[in-house]
């Protein structure tokens, strides 16, 4: 599986597979911590001078994430009426989970969340987070699970999830693949 | 079937059949929103007065000569779609190649068309050539495409 952090999504073309044209440039990726579930993203007009765009673009609206483009089917992906979009606009019980510390089940702490990973292809949702650990330059990545809680600000990783924490993003794709069931039904 | 490219036909004459008149040559092609067929040759002019062959006037595609069914078939740009091909806004080679799932592969180099019926058959990039199969849109942005394999 091919993974992406979501700060690399930001800036990405939003392209229609109906005709070819960038309606869309990715702005910010909304997220919701409490769920582990990514909602959509804001966006920005494309070209040089432009500003931030109304209209937003629900997870469900995307066809596809790659590393050069966001893709939707047609350009009504991003209507102000699109399918999703009220939960993109009303944040209210959505938590920010960038800065949270992830402790293992054994009480180890195993440092701060600083990105989402999300996997690309179709269907794409959030798959883990990378977490950098106090006095090391490397960070890690750790799986999401619908077990996995979160308070205000700590996130526990479940005994389970512990095999599948990796050092890279590739090795975590792999990983992720081969754990991911349990991962679907709470991520989605 | 006869197959070119349209590097090897860029400024072949093009010549009304019934006064034998040259009425100018291949400059670039209006293309389906899918980039799958040839709508309109561009012939002569730019921007607004650019002068396009819809493809039902061509009556033979040449090696020599593009015979156009006759000296009153080509016509001013109607169209916006139209506009944006002969302005080179939406125009195969040099556009960047993007698979659905959102990788980029490169740029068109080419393309192979069936003189005939005015078919694309296939788009060469540098990656190597894509079969018409694949191509699912053609924008200002994009040639976009199917994968060839799952991503």
């Amino acid at each position: 599986m091919n993974l992406v952090r979501a700060r690399d999504v930001m800036g990405l073309p939003v392209v229609s597979v109906a005709s070819g044209e960038d309606v869309a440039e990715v702005r910010d990726v909304v997220y919701d911590g409490e769920a582990h579930r990514l909602i959509g993203f804001t966006l920005n007009k494309r070209g040089r001078f432009a500003g931030r765009l109304k209209a937003v673009l629900a997870a469900g609206s995307v066809s596809a994430i790659g590393p050069d483009a966001v893709m939707v089917d047609a350009e009504s992906a991003i209507d102000d009426d699109a399918a999703g979009d009220a939960d993109l606009r009303d944040l209210g019980t959505a938590r920010p989970v960038l800065g949270n510390r992830v402790l293992s089940a054994d009480g180890s702490d195993l440092g701060e969340v600083v990105s989402v990973i999300l996997s690309t292809g179709d269907a794409p949702c959030a798959v883990g987070y990378e977490v950098k650990t106090e006095g090391r330059s490397d960070t890690s990545f750790v799986p999401i699970s619908a077990q996995m809680a979160l308070s205000g600000d700590n996130l526990v990783l479940p005994v389970e999830a512990t095999d599948f924490v990796r050092n890279d993003l590739a090795g975590f794709g792999a990983a992720i693949a081969s754990y991911r069931s349990p991962v679907l039904e709470g991520g989605q | 079937m006869t197959i070119e490219l349209f590097s090897h036909v860029n400024g072949r004459r093009v010549v009304a059949t019934d006064t034998a008149e040259s009425i100018g040559s291949v400059k670039g092609f209006v293309l389906d929103p899918a980039g799958r067929t040839i709508e309109a040759i561009h012939i002569d002019g730019h921007g607004k007065r650019a002068i396009v062959l819809p493809w039902s006037s061509v009556s033979s595609f040449g090696a020599d000569a593009v015979m156009a069914s006759s000296s009153d078939d080509p016509a001013t740009i109607s169209d916006d779609h139209q506009k944006s091909a002969v302005k080179g806004d939406v125009t195969m080679i040099g556009t960047r190649v993007l698979t659905t799932g959102g990788v980029d592969i490169g740029v068109v180099a080419d393309v192979e068309f069936e003189t005939e019926s005015g078919t694309v058959t296939r788009v060469v990039t540098g990656q190597g050539p894509l079969e018409a199969d694949r191509l699912r849109s053609l924008g200002s942005y994009a040639l976009v495409v199917e994968p060839l394999v799952t991503e």
